[in-house]
């Protein structure tokens, strides 16, 4: 992949216009976040890029329109991961990261392979074999985004993926993402934590009603304006927003890497 | 083949040569099956070969297709108490086939084909009713409401019949079962519930993939439209087919994938052959407890009442289990 691009996107929903204009671009290596005020439209527009809700205007895979590529193509190269996914059966972890690997048709022991390697990656690989009926919200989050990279997508779509995590498993998620990154992938992901948009994700959108407010590296971005624009929030006199927003801390035990 | 389904298979060749040792009446089969292959005609030669025979092959593919159709609508609708009876496609069938008798084009084809459009309709009318992704109740409350329509339409066309004989070819054929049937009968069944059969098997991936939800499953390369155009014209051919031959039978495609779901570890893809297998035996064991009880009770019942007797209290189970865990 080198770039990953959405023209002029409008979703309209029962006569609502529940995005507006919205312009993006992602190339590959680049963590996107999209940050913004609860029903902005975030979780609309990762669907619409998804492909899972319709929409007008462009959205171009490497400069080709994405409503050409065959929907098995389009599996392999783009994977969404849903705030919160249901999973209607008692299926094992292995078998739902494992549906993953459907778009391409491999043999069942390469699957497996593949599977317990992205398992062990992600930390879960004791649980391979556990109900997913069984595990805590946490633990389910981060199987469905195991889930999500499964298919080796060249771009990710993440929707809030560290909602339900605690702190150290917010860090964890956000390194895997950022590993995906380092492989030539790009991750588009919705965030609500300031600290971690601006520390992990190489440009940030700020989205309001519907419509882009402003896009920009972190810097660009995280500043009293556009906080007080977006939030309605203001900052204590004299204090920097980047600096207020800033993670000063990286997991210890694993070591992973934790910037940029 | 996988284990599960390798055992299956064997029990059901057992049930198989059971079936055509169980009867009414006793007959020695080994010299039944000598007179076949020589050609020599003999009654017990007939029975074995027209009467036990065709019976035995009814019940496996009518088992088999009630299991996959059950298995297919539950996977399709993450609903674990959907299934051709519960969900108005049998009651569909019959009413297609009832109309196909009122207006007198029952020959040939006549009957499954009704039945089969009778099956479709009903079923869509259900989905389009309860939606992709509500509740388990509302499924069950449209599909009471769509059967309840249904038998109300076969009494109406009963009572509206132009002639007494009409009448009485339609009360015939709403009484039937697997029994008295020849082998017409049974090529009458197999093309659809063959073909309905293989439309579902077709569905297997996006059943798997459809556990992650619909919008998921699209994002994993399903496409949505061909699914339910699949499993919907699936399940249409093989109960409309079944249903005009059999008449409804209840429970089958309810319990079996039930029964079955821990051994396929719940993959709703996997569970299709295992239902299938499962289903053909259930009801083929169903059918000879009905024959071993008309030889020693002396008393004839309709399969449908093994299966419903067995069924109901299952179906109860269920119902109890699912309100006490939701997930």
């Amino acid at each position: 992949m080198r770039d990953f691009r959405a023209d002029r996107l409008d979703v309209v929903i029962d006569n609502r216009h529940i995005l507006k204009a919205i312009d993006l671009r992602v190339r590959a290596g680049e963590m996107h976040g999209l940050i913004a005020p609860t029903g902005a439209g975030k979780s609309t527009l990762l669907r619409a890029l998804a492909g899972v809700r319709p929409a007008a205007g462009h959205i171009r895979f490497d400069g080709v329109e994405l409503s050409t590529l065959s929907p098995l193509e389009r599996a392999r190269r783009i994977a969404w991961l849903a705030q919160s996914g249901p999973v209607h059966w008692p299926l094992s972890i292995a078998q739902i990261v494992a549906l993953s690997r459907q778009p391409w048709h491999e043999a069942e022991a390469l699957t497996r392979e593949k599977t317990t390697r992205l398992l062990d990656a992600c930390g879960l690989g004791d649980l391979a074999e556990r109900r997913y009926d069984t595990l805590s919200g946490g633990e389910k989050a981060r199987v469905l985004l195991a889930r999500a990279l499964a298919g080796e997508p060249e771009l990710l779509l993440a929707d809030e993926p560290t909602a339900a995590l605690d702190l150290s498993h917010q860090l964890e998620v956000m390194a895997l993402l950022r590993a995906h990154c380092r492989r030539g992938n790009a991750v588009i992901v919705v965030l609500h934590d300031l600290r971690l948009a601006g520390h992990y994700c190489d440009r940030l959108q700020f989205l309001k009603g519907g419509s882009t407010l402003v896009s920009g590296t972190p810097p660009q971005v995280i500043t009293a304006h556009w906080l007080e624009t977006a939030y309605d929030i203001r900052l204590r006199e004299g204090r920097d927003a980047l600096e207020a927003f800033s993670l000063n801390w990286r997991l210890r035990e694993r070591n992973y890497p934790a910037n940029r | 083949m996988s284990r599960p389904a390798r055992l299956l298979a064997l029990l059901l060749g057992v049930l198989f040569v059971l079936s055509l040792f169980v009867g009414s009446n006793p007959i020695p089969v080994f010299q039944a099956l000598l007179d076949r292959l020589r050609d020599a005609p003999s009654a017990i030669g007939i029975v074995l070969a027209e009467v036990r025979l065709p019976r035995t092959l009814i019940a496996i593919v009518a088992g088999a297709a009630l299991g996959v159709c059950g298995a297919a609508l539950q996977g399709f609708l993450h609903n674990p108490l959907a299934s051709p009876g519960l969900i108005g496609t049998s009651s569909g069938a019959a009413f297609g086939a009832v109309v196909a008798l009122y207006f007198g084009f029952a020959g040939g084809y006549g009957i499954p084909l009704a039945g089969m459009l009778g099956a479709l309709l009903a079923t869509l009318l259900v989905y389009l009713i309860a939606g992709r992704d509500t509740g388990m109740l509302t499924l069950i409350l449209a599909g009471v409401a769509i059967n309840a329509l249904l038998t109300a339409l076969i009494s109406l066309l009963l009572s509206l019949a132009p002639s007494p004989y009409a009448v009485q070819e339609i009360v015939v054929w709403m009484l039937r079962s697997i029994s008295n049937h020849g082998f017409d009968d049974f090529w009458l069944m197999l093309p659809g519930a063959l073909l309905g059969g293989l439309l579902l098997f077709r569905c297997r991936r996006a059943l798997d993939a459809l556990t992650l939800g619909e919008d998921t499953a699209t994002t994993l390369g399903i496409d949505l439209r061909r699914t339910r155009a699949l499993l919907f014209a699936g399940v249409a051919l093989a109960m409309g087919s079944v249903v005009s031959i059999t008449g409804a039978i209840g429970f089958v495609g309810l319990i079996t994938p039930h029964l079955l779901r821990p051994l396929a570890a719940h993959r709703p893809g996997r569970l299709l052959a295992l239902s299938a297998l499962g289903g053909a035996g259930l009801l083929l064991a169903a059918d000879i407890g009905v024959r071993l009880l008309q030889r020693f009770g002396g008393v004839e019942i309709k399969v449908g009442i093994v299966t419903a007797l067995l069924g109901a209290p299952f179906f109860l189970w269920l119902i109890l289990h699912h309100r006490r865990s939701p997930a």
